[in-house]
């Protein structure tokens, strides 16, 4: 594996009694597509200012390239930074902005020009050199921003929410351009977001933050289907957490007592767990099937089973969620999605019925935290 | 490698321009040059010498000398009432001037707001010239008794400052949200009872702010008072003009602190006032 | 003011309309009123004598001369014109260079700082012109406090001095104009500084420019509207300055509005006094009307 071109090191602020972020370590690996995904207030913007230069750590450690740069200025960083405003100067046309930056580490008004040019071309904005920021839409002003700060060829681009700006479906459409401009420039993009959807559709690999501190970093596809601890479960998709005291049965799989409902279930072995602790059973509501008592699957299919009653049922288009009460206690019921594959005018549940809920061992992912 | 976790006594940031030292150096000399006149004068004020600038001890004779003044303390007494004058009616014209032209749309409307900015754009000066012109032209009578016989300068008083009001109470109806308004006509109030109660009650701190800042105005001026003022109606500005003319004195001083410690009192009261109704969430 | 108002054209025309349609015909009528007599009706007098001329003492005849304004040409009140010009301008221009680096400090200064700094910039203009003025003269009077500093500094490290003439010349005057009219240039800088978005000096210094050349190239630039707005508010009512010429300026330091007065309280020549009133009128608004220009040439592209 190549080095990381940018590692972290036990990173700190506070930011008077708040502390902003506590002890963040991260490596981000040449050309690839790094997410920082967490809510508002988990202190992922602020990680992405300290690799900037914007904000100094209290303590910890920025390597830039391997090099020390933790008391460098921003001016003397080889990263650059997509604001989330977009911060274009307004004084300035879409060429100018561009050029600032090579302006200012001395090229030549002429050499700056038409390197402008060329990377408003890489961004699709050919010809719109002149135009002053307040005379370009959203999208083209994020574009002007990329372009800005691609033309400096940073070692990594870092990324503040740049989409949460625009409207839907052209958020939807910077996806897959950005994608896809990382891969022509091929440096590492950094990307801060509090939008799942774009973390999962975009990264290579994602770091959920929350309350300043990373709880898990991994592949987007890890992270849903094997997430760390319930927040990272619950932040990265809907979820059922089924509370209960751990056994260990061998051959991967692991039991749980869930005095809630009476019954043993089964799900995937991690790694730090053993007999006797209190654990969750994270089961997400696609992966369990809902059938009618006497239908149900057997075999591994059905290694886990609960029966219940049908509380509710939420149409949402491509599929419908139920909710199956299936124990007394308030938490006693599971969330399940069906896709509405056959016709879904006619529901083939409606509440009050009775209904077998089913789902493998490996399905569900025993937390520990 | 050097240790991970090194501390930093947090360094002046990328846009922390106020850490610089020539920044805080600039400030400093700027503030001092504000403030170093005022502040001597006002220690000066309790220097017990005449003429020299060395400190000689406490004393408070000049106040008691300012007081036996009679001629001095007349002209403070009328401008007290004249900026208590010019608060009232600058209000109340101020703020009518303000609602008119924020409630309703009319003919030449444009004209009415530009009009209305005139006594703020033009020089003190010409003011002070137009009044005295104005007021000897038509023979406003200038033997009337006392108070009456400041009603040139209250009058000419009023004219600069509600427009000053008018801006205060127009920027702060503003913030009027309309549907309140029309929530309480929608609840059965009628067009006068729904301005009381939703319009008036938003528009109060406006008044407050506005009131004092006309009388602020008022107690201040200079320019156009010299020129409506006569003989006989002497304003605190204008007495304390014909002595500096002869000479700086520590009975000029005090007179000039009791001047900055009312117009600092009224300066505190509206920024307390103001502090109070972001207590209470009125702003 | 027209009292064309209380044509509502709300949905106003139901039960009560008569009782509310009262208020604002008051309103209209209370402050239209006295706007139109205590201040057009003046207003109009000199107006109207500015075309006048002074017949004896008291009389003025109405002639619709022009010969006022032409009076104002003559090389001794176009000197005074011209330099009143210079004085007020050189006054916005210190104003400027003092203001900015007051401004960019109270604009980055911390959140909590904020309102006690403004409050610190506001409060000597609440105080009374006459007393700030007065204060000057004790601070650079030949045995003022500066002098005094400096006599004793000379003393101490035995030197000859001679106490400076700090006051009756030009130099007095712009100080004097400088302390009375700088928070009207700190303030519409600072408006201006504090519209800025942050990130914008963070994107300079992330695109490699230097704390200094982020600041002129795009600290400065955002503050442009707030120096043309600024410079405006301070050069107006200095040009327009009786009081601080009158008791800093020497004999041949006076501005126009000293002139004014002199026409009507000495001179007694009310005509040629309307006349350079409206000509200081007509330049106060000819400064103003340059502000919107100045805004649309910036904001426009180049």
């Amino acid at each position: 594996m190549t080095a990381p071109v940018i590692r972290a090191a036990g990173l700190r602020k506070r930011f008077g009694t708040v502390e902003a972020v506590r002890d963040v370590s991260l490596e981000i690996r040449a050309g690839e597509f790094f997410a920082l995904l967490g809510p508002s207030g988990c202190g992922k913007t602020t990680v992405l200012r300290m690799l900037a230069g914007l904000e100094q750590p209290d303590a910890g450690t920025v390597f830039i390239d391997g090099r020390d740069m933790t008391g460098e200025p921003p001016n003397r960083r080889s990263v650059n930074m997509v604001f989330q405003s977009y911060a274009l100067f307004p004084h300035l046309s879409a060429r100018d902005n561009v050029a600032y930056g090579l302006r200012a580490s001395g090229t030549g008004r002429a050499e700056a020009r038409s390197r402008a040019e060329e990377t408003l071309e890489l961004v699709a904005l050919g010809g719109y050199g002149g135009r002053m920021p307040d005379q370009l839409s959203g999208g083209e002003r994020q574009r002007v921003a990329l372009a800005r700060a691609l033309v400096k060829r940073p070692r990594a681009l870092l990324l503040d929410e740049p989409l949460s700006a625009l409207d839907a479906p052209l958020r939807e459409q910077m996806r897959f351009e950005l994608v896809r401009l990382r891969e022509t420039v091929g440096i590492a993009f950094v990307l801060v977001t509090h939008d799942r959807e774009e973390a999962l559709s975009m990264a290579d690999r994602a770091a959920v933050m929350e309350g300043g501190t990373i709880r898990q970093t991994a592949p987007p596809v890890e992270l849903y289907e094997r997430p760390a601890d319930r927040f990272v479960a619950g932040f990265i998709g809907a979820v059922n957490l089924i509370a209960g005291t751990g056994r260990q049965v061998g051959n991967g799989s692991f039991e749980i007592d869930a005095p809630g409902l009476g019954v043993r279930l089964r799900g995937a072995e991690a790694p730090g767990l053993q007999s006797g602790c209190a654990v969750w059973l994270a089961v997400r509501p696609e992966k369990i099937a809902i059938t009618r008592p006497g239908d149900e699957p057997s075999g591994a299919a059905a290694a886990n089973r609960l029966a219940g009653t049908v509380e509710e049922v939420s149409y949402r288009g491509g599929l419908s969620i139920y909710c199956i009460r299936v124990g007394p206690s308030p938490e006693g019921t599971v969330r399940v999605a069906r896709p509405n594959a056959g016709s879904a005018l006619v529901q083939p549940f409606t509440v009050g019925d009775r209904a077998v809920l089913t789902w493998p061992a490996e399905a569900g992912t025993v937390l520990v935290s | 490698m050097k240790a991970p976790t090194k501390r930093r006594r947090a360094p002046p940031g990328p846009l922390d321009y106020t850490r610089r030292a020539w920044m805080r150096f600039v400030l400093l000399a700027v503030f001092v040059f504000l403030y170093a006149p005022l502040a001597a004068l006002i220690a000066f004020s309790f220097n017990d010498s005449k003429r020299n600038i060395v400190w000689r001890g406490f004393t408070t004779k000049y106040y008691e000398k300012a007081a036996a003044n009679e001629v001095l303390v007349e002209a403070f007494v009328n401008s007290l009432l004249i900026a208590f004058f010019t608060a009232a009616v600058a209000t109340v014209l101020g703020a009518a001037a303000a609602w008119l032209l924020w409630r309703y749309r009319f003919p030449f409307k444009w004209v009415c707001e530009g009009a209305v900015a005139l006594p703020i754009v033009i020089p003190e000066i010409c003011m002070g010239v137009a009044m005295l012109v104005f007021f000897s032209r038509i023979g406003w009578p200038d033997d009337l008794p006392w108070p009456l016989n400041l009603s040139r300068i209250g009058i000419a008083h009023v004219s600069f400052a509600f427009p000053f009001v008018a801006f205060v109470v127009r920027a702060r109806l503003a913030s009027f949200n309309r549907e309140l308004e029309e929530a309480a006509r929608d609840l059965g109030a009628g067009p006068w009872a729904a301005l009381r109660d939703t319009v008036i009650p938003h528009m109060r701190p406006g008044f407050m702010a506005g009131a004092l800042l006309a009388f602020i105005l008022s107690l201040d001026d200079f320019v156009i008072t010299f020129f409506t003022s006569g003989p006989d109606t002497i304003t605190f500005p204008v007495k304390v003009y014909s002595m500096v003319r002869f000479s700086v004195t520590p009975e000029v001083n005090a007179a000039s602190t009791v001047l900055v410690a009312v117009t600092a009192a009224a300066t505190a009261l509206a920024v307390g006032l103001r502090n109070r109704q972001f207590r209470e969430g009125f702003l | 003011m027209t009292a064309g108002a209380g044509t509502g054209r709300r949905p106003e025309r139901q039960r009560g309309r008569r009782r509310a349609g009262l208020l604002p015909g008051f309103a209209a009528l209370g402050s239209g009123l006295w706007f139109l007599l205590f201040f057009l009706a003046p207003l109009a007098f000199v107006w109207v004598f500015s075309f006048g001329r002074q017949e004896g003492l008291i009389d003025i005849e109405l002639a619709w001369t022009l010969d006022n304004y032409l009076r104002a040409l003559d090389p001794l009140y176009l000197d005074i014109l011209l330099r009143s010009i210079w004085l007020a301008g050189l006054t916005a221009a210190v104003s400027l260079a003092l203001g900015l680096p007051v401004a960019v400090g109270i604009a980055f200064a911390p959140a909590r700082w904020k309102p006690l700094l403004l409050l610190l910039v506001v409060l000597p203009f609440l105080t009374n012109l006459l007393i700030r003025t007065y204060a000057l003269i004790a601070v650079l009077r030949t045995k003022g406090y500066v002098n005094a500093v400096l006599g004793w500094a000379a003393e101490w490290l035995g030197l000859p001095f001679e106490p400076l003439p700090l006051l009756y010349n030009d130099a007095a005057v712009v100080i004097g104009l400088v302390y009375v009219h700088m928070p009207f240039m700190i303030l519409p800088l600072y408006a201006a500084l504090e519209r800025m978005d942050r990130s914008l000096v963070e994107a300079a210094l992330d695109l490699g420019a230097s704390r200094a050349r982020a600041f002129w190239t795009v600290v400065v630039p955002a503050a442009l509207p707030g120096v043309f707005a600024g410079t405006i508010l301070v050069f107006v009512p200095a040009l327009g300055s009786y009081l601080t010429p009158d008791l800093l300026g020497g004999a041949d330091s006076q501005m126009i509005a000293n002139v004014i007065e002199r026409q009507f309280k000495r001179a007694n020549d009310w005509p040629f006094g309307a006349a350079l009133s409206l000509l200081l009128i007509y330049a106060a608004f000819g400064t103003l009307a340059l502000r919107p220009a100045l805004a649309r040439r910036w904001r426009g592209p180049r």
